[in-house]
């Protein structure tokens, strides 16, 4: 399997704090790849260096062998790798359809369009509609997203984001601050939507995590702790003692 | 006699001198507006209107009560200190939980009041304040003389910005003050009591303006409006320096003085741009200024003021009421305030396309108006040119401009982007006031109207009546459907969320700048067809105050709505029509409106009507709440 | 034991949404209890929601008798009950010394700054630098050692060994078990139940918004299974 996102030797620092130390990295095309590790770890910071919302203080990042280090958010996005937020991101101020179609606008090239109306555009309200049913969102169609609750919130931004169809696909905590029944409908949206792309998530919940991921990086203070499958990793007693605190050396 | 480059010795430190006594001023103005900023993340708009208070509480004080100098420098702060605590207390504490910008457009009206107040009272003109006699007389230092009060004021400047600095910097209060900047929750949950130290701050910031005013006096002339212009080149000072550092305060302000005193001595017609030259540069190569770190405070909480579009079925019936409603308007009113209302409504749509849907608050629009107005003048005055012609003239030139000031003010957001448009048009109002083709003081006049495509002559009142309403209803039909189209989805998307646009891959830079631009050339739009209306082509219209009145039409009709700008424009340009024998109370009541609007009614009356019609058609559905919120880290 | 905090259908909003439920718990001078659960669980904004720090709150939050629900955060300091919060709160714009005497002392009782150093002898080396120069330890130290100074007599750390080496993580435990023995009552808020264990007189299980289990500190042992699935380890 090709690698399709490549870190090496990436770090980041804030005020002399490492945040992400010398990590180097590689999600492989194809597979859903969880970062976990306890709070502070350094995974937000990795995957905004990933995303190139956060630029490293040393190091490079390739996307499909390419150096992609110098390039800037929307770029990566145009690249076919999409990020989601930890705290929701919705567009508030639009309706859950305006918000989906934020994503067809650029694809079908109309977001510089003056003139021209997403009503002529029956391609595109196909595949909104399409979303919008797959996603359970039909009755909300014309809320203003900032109105949903925290849960359909987070449907609507996978939503948006799988509307894009990108081969890449990284979610930042999609699970944080989910009930039970939210977390169970969007690990199955994720799995399902996993067919035929790479995702990379950032999670803090274990079962999400041993449900989904085929691969693990597990992060501590900053570095790679350990990688492998579920199995592999939580039978390892320094990832044991990362997370309960206990003893390790090394 | 001794030249330098060509400039006589005498001369070169005699600018040097005023250079680093207006810098004095300069630096103790932003020294305050720093504190206060970081205190409380409000842009001080009234810290010149509370300086001038300063000053003319000093002359108050000697000409009705016999109360000299050395007392003012008392007195004077200490009484516009109370009155800036108590506009904390009533006014401003709302504000803390919302975006930047409220507390600056807030701080703009009470400036507005302030100023109005002190107009009606004292006139415009200055008054002389007397010297001190201990600080008469000077010195000959052999290479020039020196005034001993100059001395004073450059020696008292500094004390008091060291004295501050070192407040900040090396003391227990000043660690408080440090600290509550970077977590004042924090700060208050050590046991602090964070909002009597937020009180008494804005006290002691809006004091140093005042003590800057008295020491002003004898210097400058007293007069109402000897804030207004020094407020907008202190904001330059705080874009070049960057928010955040107080040291950095104190030397920009010297510094700004001192280039200014400098370029007066060798290049005198640059001294008034000088700084705002300055300050594109420092956002070229360094957008967080000299000395600023971060390069911008986060924005407060965001406030959707959006209200949902109507129908399209209604939007088109609404526009033919409208249209209908300015046909027949003539009938009943006189037609020469129609047509000025409707320029204006078009230039206060034009600016909410970028204020309103872009979320970029401009303070500097009048640029656009000015600039147009001054070109298509010139085009029909001096090259003869058609009215048309002159108007495209005129309209494309602020379309050059809004692409060069737009590209230097995206680089910022929020209250920075609000400082930066108005430094930058403050710096084209000198250039139109200097510039040998804008007629100075007087302006540009009998502008001829000219015959339209050569055929209608413009003359012609029911003539020039039906072009203004076509380019009004036609400028309006354009911004409607640029709101509309895809674009300004993509536009309102970023209001909403710019990184999330990113991360869907739109290149926001590039679609701020083109609202940003079209916005510009629309408001120049107005601005040119203006100028052939009114025959004229004046200052007025490339000042400050213009581009307060089109924040003013656009917040009080309501901000982000279709006709909430024209509803506004309607409103103001009444006032100033029916109200003109009010003098500058219209100026009170705009500022006054100002504050209300910011405290009451932040939708404006157009988005507040929607907001009711929304609620009493349907019963509000509350948003669920989740199980639970994410915790912090 | 005389109780010392007792919170009682503690609810709290951030903005719309509902972040606790109706927590309740109580804490008894001089003991040491733990918050546990999972991301999410409410457990920060519990301490948050005691030091007043959450705007909107209902319920009730009885410390010494006294209601604490609608008391602004600098009264509920100068009640007694001080906050090292999760992101330690170290200020940048402070060096170490002004960091350590930020806090004002709200009664007599509390620790002197030697005391202080004695526990923390890294801080004594660094009192000229930058607050958040230090390392992610010495940050931690900092922020437990200035509220020690204040007389406070409710001490509520929130994570403190989070991001922590080892051996960081073990001096910690040292210091809350010396505070125990000066006096001082702690609520801890953990994720790392082995140094959670090894400290707290009870531990409080948290999840959604409400404390949902109760684990005397001699039980724990027995009960780490169904802790792990409240964790979700």
């Amino acid at each position: 399997m090709a690698n399709v996102l490549e870190a090496r030797g990436l770090s980041r620092e804030f005020g002399g704090f490492r945040a992400v130390s010398n990590v180097d990295f590689a999600l492989k095309e194809g597979t859903i790849h969880a970062v976990i590790g306890p709070n502070g770890a350094g995974k937000s910071t990795l995957f905004n260096l990933l995303t190139k919302f956060l630029s490293p203080s040393e190091g490079r990042i390739l996307h499909k062998g390419e150096d992609v280090t110098a390039l800037r958010p929307p770029a990566m996005a145009r690249r076919g790798v999409v990020r989601s937020f930890q705290i929701s991101a919705v567009f508030a101020g639009l309706t859950v359809r305006e918000n989906i179609e934020m994503a067809l606008l650029r694809t079908n090239g109309i977001g510089w369009s003056f003139f021209s109306s997403i009503a002529r555009r029956p391609a595109i309200r196909r595949r909104v509609d399409e979303m919008i049913s797959r996603f359970s969102l039909d009755e909300h169609a014309d809320t203003q997203a900032g109105n949903l609750s925290y849960g359909r919130k987070r449907v609507l931004e996978l939503a948006t984001t799988l509307a894009l169809d990108p081969d890449v696909l990284l979610l930042d905590e999609p699970m944080a601050g989910l009930g039970h029944e939210d977390i169970g409908r969007i690990t199955d949206l994720v799995r399902e939507s996993g067919k035929g792309r790479t995702i990379l998530l950032v999670e803090h919940n274990m079962r999400v995590v041993s449900d989904l991921a085929d691969q693990i990086t597990v992060m501590v203070r900053g570095e790679v702790l350990a990688e492998g499958s579920y199995a592999e990793v939580s039978s390892r007693p320094d990832v044991i003692a990362a997370y309960t605190g206990g003893q390790h050396h090394g | 006699m001794i030249t330098i480059f060509g400039v006589p010795s005498v001369v070169l430190f005699g600018q040097l001198l005023l250079g680093l006594i207006n810098g004095a001023f300069y630096a103790m103005l932003s020294l305050g507006l720093a504190v206060i900023f970081g205190m409380m993340n409000i842009v001080n708009f009234a810290h010149g209107a509370l300086y001038m208070m300063g000053a003319l509480g000093a002359w108050i004080l000697l000409e009705y009560f016999g109360i000299g100098y050395w007392w003012a420098l008392v007195l004077a702060p200490l009484g516009v200190g109370i009155f800036g605590i108590v506009i904390e207390r009533t006014m401003l504490r709302p504000l803390y939980k919302l975006d930047h910008l409220y507390g600056m457009l807030l701080t703009f009206g009470l400036s507005l009041i302030i100023q109005g107040v002190f107009r009606d009272w004292f006139g415009s003109s200055g008054q002389p304040y007397a010297i001190p006699a201990a600080l008469s007389g000077g010195t000959n230092l052999g290479f020039m003389f020196l005034p001993t009060y100059r001395a004073w004021v450059i020696v008292a400047s500094l004390v008091v910005c060291l004295g501050t600095w070192f407040v900040i910097e090396r003391t227990k209060l000043g660690s408080y003050l440090r600290a509550a900047t970077e977590n004042a929750p924090l700060v208050q949950a050590f046991g602090i009591d964070v909002p009597r130290m937020v009180m008494l701050t804005f006290g002691a910031g809006v004091a140093l303006a005042a003590l800057a005013g008295v020491l002003a006096a004898p210097i400058y002339q007293v007069n109402p409006l000897m804030g207004a212009d020094v407020i907008i080149v202190v904001f330059a000072v705080v874009v070049i320096g960057g928010m955040g550092s107080i040291m950095g305060a104190i030397v920009t302000g010297f510094l700004v003085g001192l280039v200014e005193g400098l370029t007066r001595a060798f290049y005198p017609q640059g001294s008034s741009t000088v700084v705002f030259v300055m300050m594109a540069i420092v956002l070229l190569l360094r957008p967080a200024g000299l000395f600023g770190s971060k390069p911008e405070a986060a924005g407060g909480v965001h406030v959707s003021l959006d209200a949902p579009a109507p129908a399209f079925r209604t939007e088109i019936l609404l526009f033919l009421g409208m249209a209908a409603l300015l046909i027949i308007g003539p009938a009943f009113v006189y037609s020469g305030f129609l047509m000025k209302a409707m320029l204006f409504a078009l230039f206060a749509c034009a600016f909410n396309l970028i204020a309103g849907y872009g979320r970029l608050v401009s303070f500097g629009h009048a640029m656009f108006l000015g600039t147009a107005g001054y070109v298509c003048g010139h085009a029909a005055k001096v090259w003869g040119l058609t009215p048309e012609l002159a108007i495209l003239t005129g309209t494309l030139s602020a379309t050059v401009l809004g692409v060069v000031t737009g590209w230097l003010a995206i680089r910022s957001r929020g209250i920075y982007f609000a400082m930066v448009t108005l430094a930058l048009a403050q710096m084209i109002y000198f250039v139109a006031l200097q510039a040998p083709f804008t007629g100075g003081e007087d302006g540009l006049q009998n502008i001829p109207r000219g015959k339209l495509f050569g055929l209608f002559d413009l003359n012609d009142h029911t003539l020039l009546y039906g072009f203004v309403l076509v380019v009004f209803l036609g400028g309006f039909l354009l911004i409607a459907q640029v709101v509309r189209s895809p674009f300004g989805q993509v536009l309102k998307a970023i209001r909403e969320h710019e990184p999330r646009a990113q991360s869907l891959g739109y290149s926001t830079d590039h679609y701020k700048l083109a609202a940003f631009t079209l916005s510009a050339t629309l408001a120049g739009l107005a601005g040119a067809t203006k100028a052939v209306v009114l025959q004229l082509a004046s200052l007025t219209d490339v000042h400050w105050g213009m581009s307060g009145e089109v924040l003013l039409m656009t917040f009080l009709g309501g901000v982000g709505t279709l006709y909430g700008p024209v509803a506004g424009a309607f409103i103001v340009i009444a006032m100033q029509n029916y109200l003109a024998s009010l003098g500058q109370w219209v100026t009170v009541i705009h500022g006054a409106i100002f504050v209300v609007c910011v405290l009451a009614f932040r939708r404006g009356l157009v988005g507040e009507l929607i907001a009711f019609l929304g609620r009493s058609r349907k019963p509000a559905t509350p948003a669920k709440t989740p199980q639970a919120a994410p915790e912090a880290g | 034991m005389a109780e010392m905090l007792k919170v009682n259908g503690l609810k709290a909003w951030y903005g719309e949404s509902q972040a606790l439920h109706g927590t309740s718990f109580e804490v008894n001078s001089g003991e040491v209890v733990t918050l546990l659960g999972r991301n999410g669980a409410g457990k920060s904004t519990t301490l948050r929601s005691i030091m007043g720090l959450v705007a909107k709150r209902a319920g009730s939050i009885r410390y010494d008798e006294k209601e604490l629900v609608g008391a602004p955060s600098h009264r509920i300091a100068r009640a007694g009950i001080a906050l090292c919060p999760e992101e330690r709160g170290i200020f940048s714009s402070l060096n170490v010394r002004e960091n350590l005497l930020l806090p004002p002392a709200i009664r007599p009782g509390g620790m002197t700054v030697d005391q202080i150093f004695e526990l923390f002898p890294n801080l004594k080396e660094r009192l000229t630098s930058q607050g958040t120069k230090l390392s992610g330890g010495e940050q931690q130290m900092l922020a437990i050692g200035r509220i020690l100074r204040t007389g406070a007599r409710l001490l509520m750390l929130d994570e403190p060994t989070e991001g922590l080496a080892p051996v960081i993580i073990e001096q910690i435990a040292a210091t809350v078990k010396t505070l125990k023995t000066l006096g001082f009552t702690i609520l801890l808020v953990e994720q790392n139940v082995t140094f959670a264990a090894g400290l707290a007189d009870r531990h409080y299980v948290m999840e959604l918004g409400r404390v949902v289990d109760e684990i005397p500190g001699p039980a724990f042992a027995d009960r780490i299974d169904s802790l792990k699935t409240y964790l979700g380890v």
